[in-house]
C-alpha cells in the first residue's frame, strides 16, 4: 500500500483528462464509504479519493477496511501522489490534503482552527481538474464540503451527495443542498453508476479536446442554444468565450444524460427547467466575502486615498460593482469603506450600484442573507461590526446595506452607470472574448469619471483596450482611466437583437458572419478600386486602403479620424448624406461627379458607400474614385469675348456658389457639434434614467422592506403592550402584598432617606407619610433607629452588597412601650434605573420574645417537677438517639447518654426489649405502658416504662418521649399476690369446665343490691352477649313469659321463708331470637349470722327439649287415639303371647262382627278368623315387625263371624315386647270390580287386533289399486296421447294441404275433430298431473311464494294483455311448499279467474295474503290437525285470497266444484276438464292447508287457501 | 358444404314421419337416418362411416327405451360425441336433469300438433340443457 516512490523534486504536471472524484464524509461516514466503494466497478477509468474527518491522535486503519470491500486498490496517500485512474486514495488522519497540478499533497494539519478538509480538498481539485473534478459528500455533521461543492460547480464540475434517507448523518449534504450547489442527490451505492455516465459522457463529447474549431454542425446546434437562451433570459452569450461555453453546455449534456449536443437542443427546447438550469450554470454565481484579501488591502492603501484626495465634500463616492452575483463583493467593499473612512463616514454619500443579470442573485444579495459558510472569512471583529446573526443566517446590517444600490442589470446591453469613481468587475470578463471585452472596457470608461480606477479579477487585464486605461498597480489589476477619446456604444440594443434573430433565421445563406469587418471589408477592397476607408456608425475611419489624400486629410487642430471632418472641400456634404441614406436602405449608394478641389486642383469624384451587411456592427466601405478635370480645356475656350462674358458670369457664379457652399459647411458644422452635443446628453440622460430605475427598484425593495418591518413592529408593540399588562398586574399583585403585609416594609435609597414604606409601617411607628418622607431613617422617632450598629450594617449593603438579616433592635414606641423588633435589609436590584435602593423588613418580635421567656420559665418548673418526682424523664428522635433526659440513673450521666441509644448504653438483653417497646411506639403512634426488667450493671429492677410517640403538626411521628420508674418493690408484692390468686383461679376453672361441658348456667343473685352474676353459659341461655356486665335481677326477671312470672317469683319468696331450696319450671323468652325456652333454675340462699338472706345463688338448666319430648308424646297419643276411633279403618291390638284381641275399634268389631262383649271378654283370637293357609304369612308378618318395628301391608283374607270371606289389606306396628297393634282395610269390593275391568279389556283387545287385521287387508288392496290407478295415469298420459297426437296431427294437415279441395261439411266436422282432440289432450293432460299429486313424494323447501306467483304470470303474459286484466299482488310470505306444486295451484286459480270473466267487463284479480291470528286457526279444527298428531307444535298458518270479479257462482256449490269432474257449466261456454279445482284442493291438502271458496253469482268468486308456514319434517 | 345428417330413432313410424318432414323443411338438403328403435340405431351407427351430425331420440320405446339407449351412445368412443336430443311428451325436471347427466345435449317435448315440431326443433338445437 506504500505509495510509488518520487523524486523530490516537484511532478511535472500531467494532462489529467480522467474525472477525480472526491469523496468526502464525516467520521461516522464509514458505511456510507463502504457501500459506495463496493459499487464501483473495476475499471470505471476515475480517480477516487476519500476524505473523512479522522481522529487525529489515532492511526486510521481506514485502508485495510475499505480494501476489503472493493477490488480496486486503495493506497493511504503518504507523501505527494499522482492520482491514476481506477485507484481508491484515502487521506491519513492528521492531515489535510490538497492537489496541486494532479498530485496530491498532504500538509499537516492545523489544530487551532477547524478544519474544513473536504472544503480545501474539494476547492483545490476545482482549480486544477475543473470540469473533470467530481465532489461527492456522505454522510457527516456540520457543512463540511458545501463549500467545496461550490467551488467544484464554478469550475464545472459535477457535485453529489448522498440522499438524507441513506445519511446516518445529514446535515453536510443537506447542508450543500441547501446552498443549492448539487446536481444529484443518491444513495450511496447509486453514484458510481452515475459517476460512469457522466464519464461516459465526458469522454464522447470532444468538447473536452481542445479544439479551437467545431464541426460545422455542433456550431449551428451551439446557435440554436444561445437563441433558446437569449428568449428565455434575455441574455446573449454569443461572445462569451466559446470553450467555456461548450464545457458548460456538455456539464449539462452528462447531467440530464442526453447523447449528444443535438439531443440536449432537443430536451432543452422542451423543458424550462433546464434552461433556466443552464443559464444558472453558465452564470455560475460564485464569489465570496474578500475574495483576494490583498486587493481589498490594496485598495485601502491606494485607491480609496486617491479617491477622497480628488473629491471635494459634498461629491458622492460612486462605486459600481459589475457584475455583483450575490452582493458579497458590493458588502466586502463597502465594509472596506467603512472601515477606510471610520469617522469621517458621516461627511461622505457613498454609492454603490451593484449590478447582475441573474435577478436571482440580485434578490439574494437583496437580502444580504448569508451562511456560516459564507462569513467564513470575515473576520470575528467585523462579523460582529456588520452583520447581526438571526435565525435566518448572518443579516448584513443596516449600515452596509445601505450603501449599497442592487440592480438588475446588464453591463454590455443596457446604459451604464455615470460619473462612477471605482468600477470593480472580477472573473466576469473572463467569460468573454476579446469583442465583448472590449465593449465592456469602453462602457467602463465611459461610466468613469476622470482618473476613476477600474479593478479587474486576477486573470484579467484591459489588454483588449489598452487604450483606454493604464496599469495603477501592478498586482493586483487596478487600472486608471485614461483621459482618451473613447466612446461609448451600444452595441446590443433592443434593435440589434432583432436583427440578429433575423440573421440567426437565414444564416443558411449567409455562410459566415464575421465578427471582425475587416474580413468583410477586404473582400471587396481587394476586387475594387485601390482608394477606399471603412467607417463603422460613428463615422469613425477604422481603416483605410489605398491612397486617399485625394479625398481625405488631416485637419487642423485635434487630430480626428472622423470621415465628415476629414473630408476635402466639397465631399463632407455628400458623404454625410450618401452615407445617411446608405445606412436607411441598408444598400450601395453612388454619388457620382461631385467637384472636389484637392491641392488646387479641381477633379470630379465618385464616391461609393457599400454597407457591411455581415459584421455585426455596422461599418460602411466607402470608395473614392477620381477623374481630374483638365484645365487646359477650359482656358482654351475663354478666348472668344463671349466666351469671357460666360467667364466673368461663370465666375461670379462660382463665387455665390462658393459663399453659398462655406454657409452650408458651417451650418453642417454647427449642427454637427449640436448633434454631437445632444448624443452625449441623450447618453447621460440614459445613464441617469438607468440609475433613476436602479434606485427605484431599490426603494420598491426598501418600501417592502419597510412595510414588512413595520409589521413587526405592530406585533413587537403589540408584545409589548402584553408585557406591560403582565407587568401591571404583577405590580398591582405585588403592591397588594406589601400593603397588606402585616410586618413594616421601608424602602431608603442611597442615602438611606425614606422612599416609601407601607402602611404597617407607619401604623406600628404612628407615623404620618409626610412626616417620613425624604427623611433619614435614623430621624424618625426621635432617633429610635440610630443605632450606630445598624447604621453600620446599613451603610453597608449598598456598596458590599450585604444584607441585613435578623438585626435585633430594642424601641420605646410612644403609645406601645417597649418592642423588640427585627430588622432585615437587602438591596433591590432595578435594572432601568441606576437607582440603588435598600428594602427594609421590619418584623415586631416582642411578643415572640416574651412568649419564649414564659416558656423557657414554665421548662424550669416542669425541670424541677421532674426531679422532685424521681422519675427518669427522656426523649428520644425517630432513630432512637437520646434528645434529652432528666433524673438520668445514678450509672449514668445525661452527657454520656444524649445522642446514643439504648443499644450503645444497656445490656443487649435490656436494650433490645425496650427497643422494641420503643419502635413499636414509633411505628404505631400510640401510647404504651410495660414493665421492664432491666439488668443494669447486672443487678435487676423492675421498671414501669411508659412510652408516648412525639408527632408534628402534620401527625407524623418524629420521636418517642417517655417516663421510666423504678417499681421493684411494687413488683415483688404483687407476684406474691398473684401467686395465691392462681391458686383460687385453678380451682374455679376446674369448676367452670364441669359446668360448660353439662350446660349449666351458674347464677349468683346480690339481695340487698340486686345485682346479678352470671356465667357466660347463663347469659347464652338467656340470650345474653357473653361480654355483657352488670346484669340485675330485673335482666333476669323480664324474659319470662308473663304465664310463668308469679309461679318464679312466688317460689323465690318461699325458698327464702322456708330456707329451703329454690326450684322453678318457667319459660322465658329469649333475648336474642324470642324463642321460648324451658328453664329449670334451682338455687339456694346464703345468709348472714343474723339470718338476713344475702346472696342466692343457683344453676339453671336449658329443659326445653325434655319439656318437648313430653308434649310430643301427650299429643302423639291423643292422636293416635282419635284415629283410632275414628273407625275408618279397623284397628285392634293383639297379644302376641296368647294371640287374644285385647282392644279394638268399633270398626275392627263390624267387619269382622264381633260385639265389644266379646273382646272385653277375651275371646277375640285372630287365630281364629284368620283362615289356617294365611297364618304363615301372617307369622312371618309378626316377625318382620318384631324386628323392624312394623310390617309393611299386604293382603290376606279374614273370616267374618258369619263364614264370609273378606279381602283385607292388613299392616301391623309393634307396641312392645307383647303388645301388636294391626290395621285392615276391607277391599273385598274393589278385587270384584278389577276382575270385571280385566275380562273386558281382553275382549276389546281381541276385537282391536281382528279389525287391524281387516283393515290391513283392505289397505292393501287399497295400495294395490293405487298403484294400478298410477300405472293407468302413466298410460294414459302416454299411450292415449299418442294416438290422439296423430288425429290432431292429421286433421290439422287435411285442414292445411286441402284447404280449398274440403266442402264446408267436411271442414265442419275436421273442426270438432280438432276440437275433441285437442279438449282430450287437456283432459289427459290434467289428470296425468292429477295422479301425479296422489303419488308424490313430499319435497318441501322454502319457497318463496312472490317468484311462483311472478313467474306463472310471466306464462299468462299474452292472455292478461289480450283480456285487459289487471292484477294486483300483495307481498306474499315464503313457505315451505313443493314448488311445482304451489305452480299448478296459482296457475290453476289464475287460469280459472281469466277464464270465467264477464264478457264485457275486464278481469281484476286481487291476491293478497295474511297471517291467521291462534283464534281462527283454532277454530278451524281441520287445520294442524296433522301436525297436532305428530307432537310439534302447531305452525303459523297464512291465508292467501284470490278474489275475481268474474262470474262467480252460487254459494249451494261451493263444495262441489273442489270434487273432480264436477262442472258448473257446459262445453260450450267455458272449456274445462273440472280437474283443475280439484287438483288445487289436493295440492293444498298434501300441504296440510286448507282451500275454500265463497262467491256469489255474477258477483266474483274469492279462493282462501290456507297453508302452513312450515311442514313437518 | 357437407350436407346435415340427422339420425332419427324412433319406434313410431308416424313420428319418424313427422321428423323427417319437420327437419326435410327446415334443411332441405339435409339427410335423415331413421331407426327403428335403440337396437337397431346402435348397429346403424356403428357401422356406418358417415356420422350423423344430430340424433333425436324418443324416450319411449319398447325394449331398449332412449335413457337405456343414450346410455350406450355415449359409452361408445366413436359415437359419444355426436349430440343427443331427447325428445318425449313429458319431462319433469328430475328427468331433465337425469339426461343432462347422462349427456344428452338437449330435448325436446312433442307438440300435441306435431305442425310445431320444426319450432321445437330449432328451440332445442339452440338450447342446451341447463342444469336447474
Amino acid at each position: 500500500m506504500a505509495a510509488p516512490k518520487k523524486p523530490k523534486t516537484q511532478p511535472p504536471a500531467t494532462v489529467q483528462n480522467f474525472p477525480i472524484v472526491g469523496i468526502g464524509a464525516s467520521a461516522g461516514g464509514l458505511d456510507a464509504f463502504k457501500r459506495l466503494l463496493a459499487a464501483i466497478p473495476e475499471s470505471s477509468g476515475m480517480a477516487y479519493v476519500l476524505v473523512q474527518h479522522l481522529d487525529p491522535s489515532h492511526e486510521s486503519i481506514l485502508p485495510e477496511i475499505l480494501q476489503r470491500v472493493t477490488k480496486i486498490p486503495v493506497h493511504e496517500i503518504t507523501e505527494d501522489i499522482h492520482l491514476a485512474p481506477d485507484h481508491i486514495y484515502i487521506i491519513p488522519s492528521n492531515k489535510i490534503l490538497s492537489s496541486t497540478d494532479g498530485v496530491l499533497k498532504l500538509t499537516p494539519r492545523d489544530r487551532k482552527i477547524i478544519n474544513l478538509s473536504v472544503d480545501i480538498f474539494f476547492t483545490s481539485i476545482a482549480h486544477v481538474h475543473k470540469e473533470f473534478a467530481v465532489g461527492v459528500v456522505l454522510s457527516g455533521t456540520g457543512s463540511d464540503g458545501t463549500l467545496g461543492l461550490k467551488a467544484i460547480k464554478e469550475y464545472g464540475g459535477i457535485s453529489i451527495v448522498q440522499d438524507s434517507e441513506s445519511a446516518a448523518y445529514d446535515s453536510m449534504p443537506q447542508s450543500a443542498v441547501n446552498e443549492g450547489v448539487v446536481d444529484f442527490i443518491l444513495p450511496p451505492e447509486e453514484i458510481p453508476a452515475q459517476l460512469l455516465q457522466i464519464n461516459r459522457a465526458f469522454k464522447t463529447s470532444h468538447f473536452y479536446k481542445d479544439e479551437a474549431e467545431l464541426p460545422k454542425d455542433d456550431e449551428a446546434i451551439f446557435k440554436q442554444i444561445l437563441l433558446l437562451l437569449r428568449q428565455r433570459s434575455g441574455v446573449d452569450f454569443t461572445y462569451y468565450k466559446q470553450p467555456t461555453f461548450h464545457r458548460r453546455i456538455a456539464r449539462r449534456i452528462a447531467i440530464a444524460k442526453r447523447k449528444n449536443l443535438a439531443d440536449y437542443l432537443k430536451f432543452l427546447r422542451t423543458d424550462k427547467a433546464e434552461q433556466d438550469a443552464l443559464f444558472q450554470d453558465v452564470l455560475i454565481p460564485v464569489t465570496s466575502f474578500f475574495r483576494d484579501p490583498k486587493t481589498f488591502q490594496t485598495l485601502c492603501d491606494t485607491v480609496f486615498p486617491v479617491l477622497f484626495k480628488n473629491k471635494s465634500v459634498d461629491q458622492p463616492i460612486r462605486i459600481w460593482i459589475a457584475g455583483c452575483s450575490t452582493g458579497e463583493e458590493a458588502y466586502s467593499i463597502a465594509i472596506c469603506l467603512h472601515e477606510f473612512l471610520g469617522e469621517k463616514l458621516s461627511d461622505t454619500k457613498i454609492q454603490i450600484f451593484a449590478s447582475d443579470i441573474s435577478e436571482k442573485s440580485i434578490k439574494k444579495a437583496r437580502a444580504g442573507i448569508y451562511t456560516k459558510a459564507d462569513v467564513g472569512k470575515i473576520s470575528a471583529t467585523q462579523l460582529n461590526n456588520y452583520f447581526v446573526k438571526n435565525n435566518a443566517g448572518y443579516e448584513v446590517n443596516k449600515l452596509i446595506r445601505d450603501m449599497c444600490v442592487f440592480a438588475p442589470h446588464n453591463f454590455l446591453k443596457d446604459p451604464p452607470f455615470a460619473r462612477i469613481d471605482l468600477i470593480t468587475c472580477r472573473n466576469v470578463l473572463i467569460y468573454m472574448d476579446t469583442f465583448l471585452q472590449k465593449k465592456a472596457f469602453t462602457n467602463f470608461h465611459y461610466a468613469l469619471k476622470e482618473n476613476g480606477f477600474l479593478l479587474l479579477g486576477k486573470s484579467e487585464t484591459t489588454g483588449a483596450s489598452s487604450d483606454l486605461f493604464t496599469q495603477f498597480s501592478k498586482q493586483d489589476k487596478i487600472y486608471s482611466r485614461k483621459h482618451a477619446p473613447g466612446r461609448f456604444m451600444h452595441v446590443a440594443t433592443e434593435r440589434r437583437e432583432e436583427s440578429l434573430v433575423t440573421k440567426d433565421r437565414t444564416k443558411t445563406k449567409q455562410e459566415t458572419v464575421h465578427t471582425d469587418f475587416r474580413k468583410s471589408a477586404e473582400a471587396i477592397m481587394i476586387s475594387k478600386s485601390p482608394a477606399s476607408v471603412v467607417v463603422n456608425e460613428q463615422m469613425d475611419i477604422v481603416h483605410i486602403h489605398g491612397i486617399i489624400t485625394p479625398f481625405l486629410e488631416s485637419p487642423q487642430g485635434k487630430p480626428t479620424h472622423n470621415l465628415i471632418k476629414m473630408a476635402r472641400e466639397g465631399l463632407a456634404f455628400e458623404l454625410r448624406n450618401a452615407i445617411h441614406k446608405a445606412t436607411k436602405e441598408q444598400a450601395t449608394v453612388t454619388k457620382e461627379n461631385i467637384p472636389v478641389r484637392a491641392s488646387g486642383k479641381q477633379s470630379l469624384v465618385t464616391i461609393e458607400i457599400i454597407p457591411l451587411t455581415d459584421t455585426v456592427e455596422p461599418h460602411y466601405l466607402i470608395r473614392f474614385e477620381r477623374k481630374i478635370i483638365p484645365v487646359v480645356q477650359e482656358e482654351k475656350k475663354s478666348s472668344s469675348g463671349k466666351i469671357n462674358e460666360s467667364k466673368q458670369l461663370n465666375e461670379q457664379l462660382e463665387r455665390e456658389l462658393s459663399q453659398t457652399r462655406e454657409d452650408m459647411r458651417s451650418i453642417t458644422e454647427d449642427m454637427e457639434a449640436g448633434n454631437e452635443e445632444l448624443q452625449s446628453a441623450n447618453e447621460e440622460l440614459q445613464s441617469s434614467n438607468e440609475e433613476m430605475q436602479s434606485l427605484n427598484e431599490e426603494l420598491e425593495t426598501s418600501k417592502e422592506e419597510l412595510q414588512s418591518s413595520n409589521e413587526e413592529l405592530l406585533i413587537v408593540n403589540q408584545e409589548l403592550l402584553d408585557k406591560q399588562e403582565q407587568l401591571n398586574a404583577s405590580r398591582f399583585y405585588s403592591e397588594a402584598i406589601v400593603t397588606t403585609m402585616r410586618e413594616p416594609l421601608v424602602v431608603l435609597d442611597k442615602s438611606l432617606r425614606i422612599k416609601t414604606a407601607n402602611a404597617s409601617f407607619y401604623k406600628k411607628f404612628d407615623v404620618e407619610e409626610e412626616e417620613t418622607e425624604d427623611k433619614l431613617f435614623y430621624e424618625i422617632q426621635n432617633h429610635q433607629f440610630d443605632d450606630t450598629l445598624l447604621r453600620a450594617l446599613l451603610e453597608k449593603v449598598l456598596p458590599q452588597k450585604n444584607r441585613i438579616e435578623d438585626f435585633e433592635i430594642n424601641l420605646r414606641l410612644p403609645d406601645k412601650g417597649d418592642r423588640v423588633v427585627l430588622i432585615n435589609a437587602r438591596q433591590v436590584v432595578n435594572e432601568k434605573k441606576a437607582e440603588q435602593l435598600i428594602l427594609l423588613a421590619m418584623e415586631d418580635i416582642t411578643d415572640r420574645v416574651h412568649s419564649e421567656k414564659i416558656l423557657k420559665e414554665s421548662e424550669n418548673r416542669f425541670k424541677l417537677a421532674i426531679k422532685a418526682s424521681g422519675h427518669i424523664v427522656f426523649a428520644q428522635d425517630e432513630n432512637l438517639k437520646y434528645i434529652w433526659i432528666y433524673n438520668e440513673h445514678s450509672d449514668f450521666k445525661a452527657e454520656d447518654i444524649l445522642g446514643k441509644d439504648d443499644n450503645e448504653l444497656l445490656e443487649p438483653e435490656t436494650a433490645k426489649r425496650l427497643t422494641t417497646l420503643k419502635k413499636e411506639v414509633l411505628q404505631s403512634g400510640t401510647t404504651i405502658r410495660s414493665e421492664v426488667l432491666m439488668t443494669i450493671n447486672s443487678e435487676q429492677s423492675f421498671y414501669e416504662i411508659m412510652v408516648e410517640a412525639i408527632k408534628n403538626e402534620t401527625g407524623k411521628v418524629t420521636g418517642i418521649t417517655g417516663v421510666a420508674m423504678n417499681i421493684t418493690e411494687k413488683v415483688i408484692i404483687r407476684k406474691q399476690i398473684e401467686a395465691s390468686e392462681n391458686e383460687q383461679k385453678k380451682l374455679a376453672s376446674h369448676l367452670k369446665l364441669a359446668t360448660d361441658s353439662a350446660n349449666i348456667g351458674i347464677w349468683s343473685l346480690d339481695i340487698v343490691s340486686s345485682k346479678l352474676e352470671w356465667s357466660n353459659i347463663h347469659k347464652k341461655m338467656w340470650g345474653y352477649d357473653e361480654n355483657r356486665e352488670g346484669l340485675t335481677y330485673e335482666d333476669w326477671h323480664k324474659v319470662i313469659v308473663p304465664e310463668d312470672k308469679e309461679l318464679t317469683f312466688q317460689r323465690i319468696e318461699e325458698s327464702k321463708l322456708n330456707h329451703d331450696i329454690y326450684e322453678a319450671d318457667y319459660r322465658i323468652t329469649r333475648a336474642n331470637d324470642g324463642a321460648i325456652v324451658w328453664i329449670r333454675s334451682t338455687g339456694q340462699y346464703y345468709y348472714d349470722e343474723f339470718g338476713v338472706a344475702l346472696t342466692l345463688t343457683g344453676i339453671s338448666i336449658d329443659i326445653s327439649e325434655q319439656k318437648e319430648a313430653e308434649r310430643k308424646i301427650k299429643e302423639s297419643e291423643a292422636r293416635s287415639r282419635a284415629f283410632v276411633e275414628s273407625n275408618v279403618v279397623a284397628v285392634c291390638f293383639t297379644h302376641l303371647e296368647s294371640a287374644t284381641i285385647f282392644e279394638a275399634n268399633a270398626a275392627y268389631l263390624n267387619m269382622l262382627g264381633y260385639t265389644r262383649k266379646d273382646l272385653k271378654e277375651g275371646k277375640i283370637n285372630w287365630l281364629n278368623y284368620t283362615p289356617p293357609e294365611h297364618h304363615v304369612n301372617d307369622q312371618l308378618a309378626i316377625e318382620k315387625a318384631r324386628s323392624m318395628k312394623i310390617s309393611p301391608p299386604y293382603e290376606k283374607e279374614i273370616m267374618r263371624t258369619d263364614g264370609k270371606r273378606i279381602s283385607v289389606i292388613k299392616a301391623r306396628a309393634i307396641i312392645n315386647q307383647d303388645e301388636i297393634m294391626s290395621v285392615f282395610v276391607d277391599i273385598t269390593e274393589r278385587k270384584s270390580a278389577e276382575q270385571k275391568l280385566k275380562t273386558f279389556a281382553q275382549e276389546l283387545e281381541a276385537k282391536v287386533k281382528e279389525r287391524t287385521a281387516e283393515l290391513q287387508t283392505s289397505n292393501e288392496e287399497l295400495k294395490q289399486t293405487n298403484m294400478q290407478l298410477d300405472q293407468f295415469a302413466q298410460v294414459a298420459s302416454h299411450d292415449l296421447q299418442e294416438p290422439l297426437r296423430k288425429i290432431l296431427t292429421f286433421s290439422l294437415r287435411l285442414q292445411d294441404k286441402h284447404k280449398d279441395g274440403l266442402s264446408q261439411e267436411i271442414k265442419t266436422y275436421l273442426n270438432k275433430i280438432e276440437g275433441a282432440s285437442k279438449r282430450m289432450a287437456t283432459l289427459i293432460g290434467d289428470l296425468l298431473n292429477y295422479s301425479r299429486l296422489l303419488q308424490h313424494e313430499k319435497l318441501f323447501t322454502q319457497t318463496d311464494l312472490n317468484l311462483t306467483l311472478k313467474n306463472i304470470l310471466d306464462d299468462f303474459e299474452l292472455l292478461i294483455h289480450e283480456k285487459k286484466a289487471e292484477i294486483k299482488i300483495a307481498q306474499l310470505p315464503t313457505i315451505d311448499a313443493i314448488p311445482l306444486q304451489m305452480s299448478q295451484l296459482f296457475y290453476n286459480l289464475i287460469n280459472n279467474a281469466l277464464k270465467f270473466s264477464k264478457e264485457d267487463v275486464p278481469p281484476v284479480i286481487t291476491i293478497t295474503s295474511r297471517t291467521l291470528s291462534e283464534k281462527e286457526i283454532q277454530k278451524n279444527p281441520a287445520l294442524g290437525k296433522n301436525v297436532m298428531e305428530s307432537g310439534v307444535e302447531p305452525p303459523s298458518y297464512i291465508e292467501i285470497l284470490f278474489n275475481d270479479n268474474g262470474i262467480g257462482f252460487e254459494q249451494q256449490y261451493d263444495k262441489k266444484i273442489f270434487i273432480i269432474f264436477q262442472r258448473l257449466h257446459d262445453n260450450e261456454t267455458f272449456k274445462g276438464t273440472g280437474i283443475g279445482l280439484a287438483l288445487c284442493k289436493k295440492i293444498v291438502e298434501n300441504h296440510n292447508g286448507e282451500i275454500f271458496a265463497d262467491a256469489k253469482e255474477n258477483k266474483g268468486a274469492s279462493f282462501h287457501i290456507i297453508l302452513p308456514l312450515t311442514q313437518p319434517r | 358444404m357437407d350436407k346435415k345428417i340427422f339420425m332419427i330413432i324412433d319406434d313410431d313410424s308416424d313420428d319418424i314421419m313427422f321428423f323427417k318432414e319437420a327437419l326435410k323443411e327446415m334443411l332441405p338438403s339435409s339427410v335423415c337416418l331413421e331407426a327403428n328403435g335403440g337396437i337397431e340405431a346402435l348397429q346403424l351407427l356403428r357401422k356406418s362411416e358417415k356420422l350423423p351430425n344430430f340424433i333425436f331420440l324418443d324416450m319411449n320405446m319398447p325394449r331398449m327405451d332412449g335413457r337405456q339407449c343414450l346410455k350406450e351412445l355415449k359409452k361408445d368412443a366413436k359415437l359419444k360425441s355426436i349430440p343427443v336430443i331427447m325428445y318425449s311428451t313429458s319431462f319433469t325436471e328430475e328427468s331433465i336433469n337425469e339426461l343432462h347427466k347422462l349427456g344428452a345435449s338437449s330435448y325436446l317435448n312433442k307438440p300435441s300438433d306435431m305442425n310445431k315440431l320444426p319450432a321445437q326443433i330449432l328451440e332445442a338445437i339452440r338450447r342446451p340443457i341447463q342444469l336447474s
